[in-house]
């Protein structure tokens, strides 16, 4: 096989989580409206600020247009034509996991995330949303031991309204961009973590998002706050149906960091990416932010291989004096899928440190584009920020962009930005293919010892599950 | 004419003063039309809501209403030409955007070659103007090309037909003298190369302080192939000048094209280059170092388009700053589909000297082929006090180490200048924007 055939044959793999689980579900109409926003408050059995909250947030979005400014082409979402809440009926919530759905459990189990398995051998609390509401949290009694807190978010809601209040949007305001605030009137439910004072958390906590029925956008909400001197480690991850219409996923996700305290964030995103000729696929718009306090930490690590559309910027504002931000990313686009992605990191304080490695692959037809932005305020005093984005292009047919923005105020502040572009040469699997390795094991060696830097900083059982899901989004493409 | 909307005095003025030229042929004056009509429908000059014009504002200009310049005719245009230095080679002056003969003069020019003021060659021989005046700048696109088309009243014309021909160093001097009101001047420049031709072109625009002014060149430069065209832009406006120049190339295959330009004065000074490479293994080098303090902005805008394979571009791009001054640095660098082996790399350099002064930064990659080497670079920082420390232990004061460091810094951007006379008065320039320059300047 020529180079070219085995990269196409590489890239032509088939997605493997595209089942549809038959879950009857309590679903309401279609469209957007406050009556809509009541229908989900109520159903959700909230508290007045919350709706009075959304509501806020509906008028708001009203008013404001869909973002153009991206690097990517797509058919605007009809809002009118999206199911905003789309829950797995169930006579009542779960106490234990014998009480779990069999039938959701076997879909969990199809995803490689056997829940009663993580309980014990990984010893990962697992917060599982599926479509929209979250339906099993593991792990629980041990987390609480400690003080901490790991549950859906309307349990939050019911449970903690006071933590909610507070920081609810205190990151992400509901006027932040068009689809946070879309987020903020219709959120159905998500994962709240608060980590008390003082406290490691003892494992690492997870989600995992599944978007099931038709018809139904996705938009959960995540608020993490780390109290002073805390630390968390948090994963998510994603997969979807296949489907010929194109499904939004409009997430919010919202750390806050106190003095001292550390969130570690990874995510592994694997939504349907559509098929070869980029018809249906979810569009990915969300948007992700922390708040760093004075010597906190905050760390995004992603591997998005999925999504037809992916528009997502995970930030973080280096709030306090000598706090850290650092954003590691893997962004494979192959057949026609589309990525916009990339990170701000705005330094307000002093000493303030950030670190920025993106890695962008890609392949068949697919636009990848990394889009940063490095902003040293006034009073960042003896701020760094080193931002190093390097692509790989497998065929001809695809693009590669890098669009960062270094916006600097303070002469003391340094800032360094390298980027580069090259491809998978001859040269290189000719070498592998001497030493005896097939095409595709040579083509999956290559594009990870090239993500190599990014999966290194995610939690091992992540790391391997990434390392597969580059080779498989790869598969049939390689030459 | 007017314009409609929401049109800032600047614009709706220079709308106001349009007039198609008594000696403009029926093709000029419909592009000048087309011109006026571009300005109108672009909604006058940018604003900082165009992504292009970002960080690079033009209120303080948009509320004045700026008058085309009058002619100078008297001896303020010859002192200012003084301060250009001297020139032994074939030389075009324009004061106020006007054609000054008594200070201009080409000879030493191969056979064949050449050089008029664009008012001459548009009677003499406007069949070598037509085909090419507006190809390269667009009026359609860009506010500031329509308003220089729909205004411009003279410019240059350099032709050079004849395959191989080795041109000497040649200098363009653009002189603005204030009238005490807001003026604008719109220098224009055309370059054809033909194939194998060498060429050095020097822009030079000097204006007079005191008073608000709008300099808006605008060059369009033609590469055979395997032309080679070297082209300086030297800017050293008043402090209150507005000087917003852009040179639009078109490349064939095999030529190489630089580009340096010393932005060193003007309240807002921006240089745009927009190139295509439409030939194979055609060359590109753009650099630039600006100068800037109190709270003036210096701005280089670079967009490069590889359409053809095997092309190389590289873009070296420095800023010092101090006060409450802003560098501003975009580079775009595209390379089409089929643009296999491009090799394209950008850096962006910037010394910040004080607390208040701003860097804002856009290196960026549009890759459609799969086989290039692209890469980029930024960076931002202070005077390295090691170094600092280093040399005050060797005797010298706060002021000369930071003077060393800074020219240091600065220095490579300044030997880049070819032309002796040139690069002599550019050392000069830099080393008297140093707080203990002038000793510098007697070291070297």
């Amino acid at each position: 096989m020529t180079t070219a055939q085995q990269l196409k044959s590489l890239t032509e793999q088939k997605y493997r989580y595209g089942f549809v689980t038959d879950i009857e579900a309590d679903t309401i109409p279609k469209g957007l409206s406050e009556e809509i926003i009541r229908i989900i408050s109520r159903k959700k059995g909230e508290p007045q600020f919350m709706l009075d909250w959304r509501l806020k947030a509906y008028r708001h979005w009203l008013t404001m247009q869909e973002p153009e400014w991206a690097n990517v082409t797509y058919h605007r979402p009809d809002y009118q034509e999206i199911v905003y809440y789309s829950a797995p009926r169930q006579k009542k919530g779960p106490s234990s996991m014998e009480e779990v759905d069999p039938e959701l459990k076997r879909a969990f189990s199809k995803l490689g995330i056997p829940l009663e398995e993580q309980m014990r051998l990984a010893g990962v609390a697992v917060d599982a949303v599926f479509d929209s509401v979250s339906v099993a949290t593991t792990y629980k009694a041990k987390l609480a031991e400690k003080g901490i807190i790991f549950c859906s978010f309307s349990e939050a809601v019911r449970e903690h309204p006071a933590l909610v209040e507070e920081h609810l949007g205190s990151v992400v305001p509901t006027t932040d961009n068009f689809f946070a605030a879309l987020n903020s009137a219709v959120f159905s439910d998500g994962s709240f973590v608060y980590v008390p004072k003082g406290v490691r958390c003892p494992m690492e906590l997870s989600t995992y998002f599944r978007i099931n029925a038709k018809d139904t956008g996705q938009f959960e909400r995540t608020l993490i706050v780390a109290d002073e001197g805390a630390y968390v480690s948090y994963l998510e991850g994603c997969t979807a149906p296949m489907r010929d219409e194109n499904q939004l996923h409009a997430a919010v996700v919202e750390l806050v960091a106190r003095d001292g305290a550390q969130i570690k964030y990874s995510t592994v995103q694997n939504w349907y990416p559509g098929d070869a000729e980029g018809k249906g696929g979810i569009y990915n718009f969300v948007t992700k932010r922390g708040v760093a306090h004075r010597k906190s930490r905050i760390s995004w690590t992603q591997v998005e291989t999925g999504s037809a559309v992916t528009w997502k910027y995970p930030s973080v504002i280096l709030l306090g004096d000598d706090s850290v931000g650092e954003f590691y990313s893997v962004a494979l686009v192959n057949n026609r899928q589309q990525a916009d992605t990339g990170t701000k990191m705005i330094h307000i304080g002093r000493n303030s440190r950030s670190t920025i490695v993106s890695k962008g692959i890609s392949a068949g037809r697919g636009q990848n584009t990394y889009r940063g932005l490095v902003k040293m305020q006034k009073g960042a005093v003896g701020a760094r920020n080193h931002s190093q984005c390097d692509s790989l292009l497998i065929g001809d047919r695809c693009g590669a962009h890098t669009f960062p923005y270094i916006e600097v105020k303070n002469q003391t502040a340094t800032v360094e930005h390298e980027a580069t572009t090259s491809k998978i040469s001859e040269d290189q699997l000719f070498y592998c293919r001497q030493r005896g390795l097939s095409d595709e094991d040579a083509v999956s060696m290559i594009v990870n010892g090239f993500a190599k830097q990014v999966l290194k900083e995610l939690p091992m059982e992540f790391a391997v599950e990434a390392q597969k899901l580059l080779g498989l989004s790869l598969e049939g493409s390689v030459g | 004419m007017t314009l409609g909307g929401s049109v800032t005095p600047a614009a709706e003025s220079l709308a106001a003063a349009f007039t198609i030229g008594p000696d403009d042929p029926a093709w000029l004056g419909d592009l000048r039309e087309e011109a006026i009509a571009g300005l109108r429908s672009l909604g006058g000059l940018p604003t900082t809501r165009h992504e292009d014009w970002r960080y690079t504002s033009l209120t303080a200009l948009a509320s004045h209403r700026l008058e085309r310049a009058r002619p100078d005719e008297g001896d303020a245009a010859a002192a200012l030409l003084e301060r250009a230095g001297s020139w032994n080679g074939p030389q075009l002056v324009f004061a106020n955007g006007r054609y000054r003969s008594d200070l201009s003069w080409a000879q030493g020019l191969p056979p064949g070659a050449v050089l008029i003021s664009l008012g001459e060659a548009l009677r003499e021989v406007p069949d070598l103007v037509r085909p090419h005046l507006g190809r390269l700048a667009r009026v359609d696109r860009h506010a500031l090309v329509a308003a220089n088309t729909a205004l411009f009243d003279d410019g240059v014309l350099l032709h050079l037909p004849v395959a191989g021909a080795v041109a000497p160093p040649i200098r363009i001097v653009h002189l603005t003298s204030l009238p005490g009101r807001a003026v604008a001047t719109f220098p224009r420049l055309l370059l054809v190369a033909g194939e194998g031709s060498l060429v050095t072109v020097v822009e030079h625009s000097i204006s007079a302080e005191g008073g608000r002014a709008l300099v808006a060149p605008v060059a369009e430069i033609v590469l055979a192939p395997g032309a080679e065209v070297n082209h300086y832009r030297f800017q050293e406006e008043g402090l209150e000048t507005f000087e917003l120049a852009s040179l639009h190339v078109e490349q064939a295959a095999e030529s190489r094209f630089t580009s340096h330009s010393l932005a060193l004065g003007g309240q807002v000074a921006r240089a745009e280059l927009h190139a295509r490479l439409l030939g194979e293994r055609a060359e590109l080098t753009a650099s630039g170092l600006g100068m800037a303090s109190a709270s003036r902005i210096t701005d280089a805008f670079v967009n490069v388009e590889h359409v053809a394979p095997r092309c190389t571009s590289t873009q070296t791009f420095k800023t010092v700053l101090d006060g409450r001054a802003r560098g501003v640095f975009t580079g775009r660098v595209r390379v089409a589909p089929g643009a296999q082996k491009t090799s394209a790399q950008q850096s962006s350099s910037n010394l910040l000297l004080s607390d208040d002064a701003t860097v804002d930064t856009r290196p960026q990659l549009e890759i459609l082929a799969d086989d290039v080497k692209c890469s980029h670079g930024g960076s931002v920082g202070q005077l390295d006090p090691t170094s600092l420390f280093y040399l005050r232990t060797r005797g010298l004061s706060e002021p000369a180490a930071r003077s060393l460091l800074i020219y240091a810094f600065a220095a490579g951007m300044v030997e880049l200048v070819r032309p002796e006379p040139l690069r002599a008065r550019a050392r000069q320039l830099v080393a008297s924007r140093l707080p203990a320059g002038a000793r510098l300047v007697e070291a070297a």
